[in-house]
């Protein structure tokens, strides 16, 4: 088993700039990714398929160096590509799974101190249809539309939140026709919160944010606010769309329903962390009602209740990839400290310009997510054929007579009814479930998260039983 | 391999064209693929999360089923087949 000073465990922003910082220091490294290059969702693109425009060279600016720095630090750190981690075991022991085709690419690695950087994924509401091949998360349209591929005539952006504008400033780059832009959130709350971002943004994400306002106003895009995705019919794939107009409370008025041709939809609510490698590790995590989110509860220095796991980027807080660089940053400082790699009183005056940084950054957190998250009334849109876990095809039905038979929580529905059991391990039904069993029983409890269950990726029987 | 190297996969016994560089499921959706899966009862899956979540653009790749083709890249020649979960014995 190879050992290592530290393992960081995801190469976006947060985990390269954490690998180049303790490399520099002299630590041992390794870091892993599921992907077969480095750069995260947003800089794995950075090199080729960018366009000339303002946002796009912002993003080259900061991530081309980052990857540059990453490739000449390459001696000191080693890259794990492809690479899945399914266990961590106290110590630490990483687990990791490399895929490909061939067999026996297991490895485990041991480190002493562990950074987790694994990033956010899509917020979602279920609704019916969404299921259907051609609706895709925004993240996921959103990747494919950086690399010009556009796979639809005409595309319906719909939920809410900033990364909507990114998609479709990506879409339009591309050549794409956009049928309209969905959003749940009124006019007016658009407009406030708009203003708490702009208050709190640099000057850079600033100018990215009118340029994607300006692509979009100078193509004349269709924009429905206050609305929601109702329904996506199709057979095999998506043919049309339904939308219904929303209260402020994201209920949704029946009888305003309207249809809208599109034969691909983008869907989705802004971003959450990604905490199953925290919660595996038994790391405190805290629901935060300000955010709508679970999060781990960290130290200033980014470490978690586990002594030596720490925390980098957007699975702490969804803020974006500037700051997810500073908190790698800090991240790997603290851990080097630890190691011996630096003495405190050095470190401490490089965390202190690191912190004020980020102070700022938090403010961005929240006004990003007040204009992400959907108002509480917005579950109504699950009717009964809703498949609420898409893995396992469990309807909203299934759940109501689930808890007409008595199942009080998100655990029990999941014993009844196989919700949250599927390949994708409840990440997506996991984020809804509360809030059903509360509005199907009128008795809110207290919130509760699946059980992580090892392997939390799924791998195959064999890679099991060689460990 | 040269950056934007182009290749031959193959779906589901069809000639499918990739790029160097592009995972299976981008050379599947350029293509205008949208049913990558089966379930069990029969329902058509696609792309959905495109980051490794979601696991609905498995298929069955060089004989190796439930692989990620949205995480896993396309190679000159690899053979990819629709995963009807409605047939499948074990995994799915």
């Amino acid at each position: 088993m190879k050992e290592f000073d530290l393992a960081i465990i995801g190469a976006g922003p947060a985990g390269i700039s954490a690998a180049i910082e303790a490399a520099g220091m002299g630590a041992s490294v390794a870091l892993i990714d599921e992907n077969s290059i480095p750069g995260g969702k947003v800089f794995s693109h950075t090199h080729d398929h960018l366009q000339d425009t303002l946002p796009d060279k912002i993003e080259k600016r900061i991530g081309s160096p980052l990857l540059q720095r990453l490739e000449s630090a390459s001696s000191r750190i080693s890259l794990f590509l492809e690479s899945e981690v399914w266990n961590i075991l106290d110590g630490w022991i990483v687990a990791v799974h490399r895929k490909g085709m061939s067999g026996e690419q297991v490895k485990s690695i041991t480190a002493r101190k562990l950074i987790i950087s694994i990033g956010a994924f899509e917020r979602i509401v279920p609704f019916p249809g969404w299921t259907l091949p051609g609706v895709f998360s925004v993240g996921g349209l959103n990747t494919l539309a950086k690399k010009g591929i556009i796979p639809g005539e005409r595309i319906l952006i719909a939920g809410s939140g900033p990364l909507q504008l990114v998609l479709a400033h990506h879409l339009i780059n591309a050549g794409a026709r956009i049928a309209g832009i969905v959003n749940a959130v009124s006019p007016r709350d658009v407009l406030a919160r708009s203003a708490q971002l702009l208050l709190n943004v640099n000057g850079s994400v600033l100018k990215s944010g009118f340029s994607y306002l300006f692509s979009i106003r100078k193509q004349g895009i269709p924009t429905f606010f206050s609305h929601a995705l109702s329904r996506v019919h199709g057979t095999t794939q998506v043919e049309k769309a339904e939308i219904v107009r929303v209260d402020r409370t994201g209920r949704p008025i029946r009888g305003t329903e309207k249809e809208i041709m599109a034969d691909c939809i983008a869907y989705g609510y802004g971003l959450i962390p990604c905490c199953e490698i925290t919660r595996l590790c038994g790391c405190d995590h805290i629901f935060d009602d300000q955010l709508g989110y679970w999060r781990p509860q960290l130290s200033e220095k980014m470490e978690t209740s586990k002594p030596g796991v720490f925390v980098a980027g957007d699975c702490r807080l969804v803020k974006g990839y500037p700051a997810a660089i500073e908190e790698g940053k800090i991240a790997a400082i603290e851990a080097c400290v630890q190691l011996g790699y630096t003495n405190r009183q050095t470190a401490e005056s490089v965390l202190k310009a690191s912190w004020s940084r980020l102070k700022r950054f938090k403010k961005f957190a929240r006004a990003m997510e007040l204009l992400s998250r959907p108002g509480p009334d917005l579950l109504d849109i699950i009717s009964d054929d809703t498949e609420v876990c898409r893995c396992e095809e469990v309807t909203m039905k299934d759940i109501r007579s689930a808890v007409a038979q008595g199942a009080g929580d998100a655990n029990d529905i999941k014993k009844r009814t196989r919700l949250g059991m599927g390949h994708c391990q409840g990440r997506f039904c996991g984020q809804v479930i509360n809030e059903l069993i509360w509005k199907l029983t009128g008795v809110p409890k207290e919130r509760e998260v699946f059980t992580p269950r090892v392997p939390i990726k799924p791998v195959p029987f064999g890679v099991l039983s060689q460990e | 391999m040269e950056q934007n190297d182009i290749f031959e996969i193959e779906v589901d016994g069809r000639k499918v064209k990739a790029k160097s560089g592009q995972s299976i499921a981008e050379a599947m959706l350029a293509s205008g693929f949208r049913v990558f899966r089966k379930t069990r009862n029969d329902a058509p899956r696609g792309f959905y999360c495109g980051m490794g979540v979601c696991y609905e653009c498995r298929m069955i790749v060089n004989g190796l089923p439930n692989v990620r083709t949205c995480m896993t890249l396309a190679t000159p020649g690899c053979k990819v087949t629709t995963q009807n979960e409605t047939t499948m014995k074990v995994g799915g």
